[in-house]
């Protein structure tokens, strides 16, 4: 009977202890990893069971989104630390000259580019580069040019003078004066790259902060939807709503985010390429889709586009969501939204929403 | 208790055992999100100060005027505590310290409530 | 067998009796249900209770089977629900829900796992109201968080039902030797 009791007894033993170790070593752990890159802070936090593991697929991430601010930046010199060797500064050098062969993630960023802006009539123009130097943007002391000297430079602005061929895996720009300047594409594109670096290290949670980029990857170590806020262009600190994502990128174009003021006039970075001038039509435009890039291409675009219009390319693409803040205040978004964006604008809004 | 009833318990215990090695791998993180929330300060129903307790190092003495006479506060990271109230009973600064949402010092002599507002438990805000 | 017909095995009890009987088990239950529900509820979610009302539950399917037992148990839950200014709330879902299956459950035990005694049967009826609860406030809150408590709620429906159960083990004992009730029970005591 003794010796019965004893075998239950060591049994359980070692069932209690196979738990204890098992739950130890599949104990949930966050890694978190922050860096300045692109001009901004980019935050990685993943959730896994083994520290070692998640740390690799982190440091996987930043090196793929180093090589893409690698490759893509394009600050002319000006006090400012240029990559001379980046494939948009040899674009743009050889502007008027001849094809230049690129990295395969900035032919498909220029493709992306290409084929939206005609979707967004126009709005969208990677070849805005010499208006956004005319200005200042990136340098030390944007200014307003002259009416005279935008339109000059809008000359130079011109999408369809972007040959891109596939085969050969070059990009041209057809004039001499034409620049390149993807600050509307890369940040977004990077992040996306950064996640599929996580995806391919087996990571399954994950949230990617790229100043203000948000990606996220399956859940929230909970297993619920990652909770974003939309931050309020008017009051800092303030959240309009709260978005539950899971799988999906935010991206957000803001008039609050770079700007300069101006004989009392505030100008925003992104600028109206058929105009010259910054936009005003909006005071904060989120794109919530799947690919961090487009959230990042259409963000911009749709930041240039009435709220209507707006609306109804957005009616038209699939898996495309938006939350717009207008410049009257007011506040619209697509249905797609519905169910998973929670509303907390004060009186200073009026939610336009009639759907 | 006959043995099937000590079966019964054995059992339950296994079950309950075994749903936590199901049920809690997935939990044990969201707690942090708990904490930090903001702590709000009241005198005589007014709210006078909002404090963000987030921040872990940081470390502060709040002195404000009650009902009854002066009060200091205390904040120390995530944590928040009522020091020193000119009260009878000190019920308040028997509270101890308070920092997760939905917790509440009240001291009504002095009629100052200092109490955790439920943090926005954002996880990011695009911008 | 016997749980599944109206009247236990032993000899019937006059009418009058019997209302009686049930309606003083109703009245100790929903006063058992108020009661334990001012117990402070550690959980984010409202109306968990302990499950002492099983008692109540559990004498009248040891005395009066399955349907009567229901009838208690849904009794209880109403009244309480009503006195404690709750019903239709999900508290009241969850008690409801937790109500209906331990009693399914025990009636199950008592009549078909003489194994057990009568302890057993109420941590079984303990645990398994828990289970019911839990369930409830699954499907109401609508998220698999809730059953992070799942492991606490069992734990805790143990202590509970040995508690009932050894009252009810008592208190059968003393019935059983003063000879009051044998005729009606449904199990030999």
């Amino acid at each position: 009977m003794r010796k019965r009791r004893l075998i239950w007894f060591v049994l359980g033993a070692l069932l209690l202890g196979f738990v204890g170790v098992s739950l130890y070593f599949r104990r949930p752990v966050e890694y978190r990893s922050d860096q300045f890159l692109m001009d901004t802070l980019v935050s990685i936090r993943v959730f896994g069971t083994n520290e070692e593991a998640l740390r690799k697929a982190v440091g996987e991430a930043y090196a793929e989104m180093h090589r893409i601010a690698d490759l893509t930046d394009n600050f002319p010199a000006e006090g400012t630390t240029a990559n001379r060797e980046s494939d948009v500064n040899r674009i743009n050098e050889m502007a008027g000259v001849k094809p230049v062969r690129v990295d395969q993630d900035v032919f498909t960023m220029l493709e992306l580019a290409k084929s939206y802006h005609d979707l967004a009539d126009g709005a969208f123009d990677v070849t805005i580069g010499p208006v956004m130097r005319l200005w200042g943007f990136g340098g030390n002391s944007p200014h307003v040019p002259r009416a005279a000297d935008i339109m000059a430079s809008l000359v130079f602005v011109d999408n369809a003078r972007l040959v891109l061929n596939r085969k050969e895996q070059t990009a041209f720009l057809g004039k001499s004066g034409m620049a390149l300047d993807l600050g509307a594409i890369a940040k977004g594109y990077a992040t996306e790259k950064a996640l599929q670096a996580l995806k391919r290290n087996g990571i399954k949670k994950a949230l990617i902060d790229a100043g203000g980029n948000i990606r996220v990857l399956g859940t929230n170590a909970g297993g619920e939807a990652w909770r974003i806020g939309i931050k309020n262009p008017l009051k800092s600190g303030d959240i309009l709503a709260v978005l539950s994502l899971k799988d999906s990128a935010a991206v957000t174009s803001g008039d609050y985010y770079r700007y300069f003021e101006s004989g009392g006039r505030r100008y925003n970075h992104i600028l109206n390429p058929l105009t010259g001038y910054p936009a005003a039509e909006n005071l904060s435009v989120t794109v919530v889709t799947k690919d961090a890039g487009l959230a990042d291409i259409l963000s911009t675009a749709f930041f240039v586009l009435n709220a209507e219009k707006v609306l109804e390319v957005v009616e038209k693409l699939e898996g495309v969501d938006v939350f717009l803040v207008t410049v009257d205040r007011r506040i619209l978004y697509s249905p797609g939204l519905k169910g998973r964006i929670e509303l907390r604008a004060g009186a200073d809004f009026h939610n336009d929403q009639s759907r | 208790m006959t043995k099937a009833d000590k079966y019964l318990v054995a059992g339950i215990l296994f079950v309950a055992l075994i749903s936590v090695v199901l049920f809690h791998h997935n939990f044990l993180l969201s707690q942090s999100r708990v904490e930090g929330g903001q702590a709000c300060i009241e005198v005589h129903g007014k709210l006078i100060k909002k404090i963000d307790l987030s921040e872990k190092g940081r470390k502060e003495t709040i002195k404000l005027q009650g009902v009854m006479g002066p009060a200091t506060i205390e904040i120390a990271g995530n944590r928040i505590r009522m020091l020193d109230a000119h009260c009878p009973d000190q019920i308040c600064v028997r509270r101890g310290w308070i920092g997760k949402p939905g917790e509440s010092i009240v001291c009504i002599p002095n009629e100052i409530n200092i109490y955790i507002e439920r943090g926005d438990m954002l996880d990011a805000v695009t911008r | 067998m016997t749980l599944l017909h109206a009247e236990p095995r032993g000899t019937r009890m006059s009418s009058t009796r019997k209302l009686v009987f049930f309606s003083l088990l109703v009245a100790l239950g929903t006063t058992l249900h108020v009661a334990e529900g001012m117990i402070p509820n550690p959980f984010p979610f409202p109306g968990v209770k302990l499950g002492l009302a099983n008692i109540v539950t559990l004498i009248a399917l040891y005395f009066f089977g399955f349907r009567d037992g229901m009838a208690v148990a849904l009794s209880r839950v109403v009244l309480g629900s009503l006195v404690g200014g709750v019903f239709l709330s999900p508290g009241f879902l969850m008690s409801l829900s937790g109500a209906v299956v331990s009693t399914v459950v025990m009636a199950c035990l008592l009549g078909y796992a003489p194994c057990f005694s009568i302890k057993g049967v109420s941590v079984a009826g303990a645990v398994s109201h828990n289970v019911g609860q839990i369930l409830a406030a699954a499907f109401l809150i609508q998220s698999q968080t809730i059953f992070y408590y799942f492991p606490f709620l069992l734990l805790a429906a143990i202590p509970t039902g040995m508690v009932t159960g050894h009252i009810l083990d008592a208190l059968l004992t003393r019935l059983n030797k003063s000879g009051i009730l044998q005729e009606y029970a449904s199990r030999p005591l």
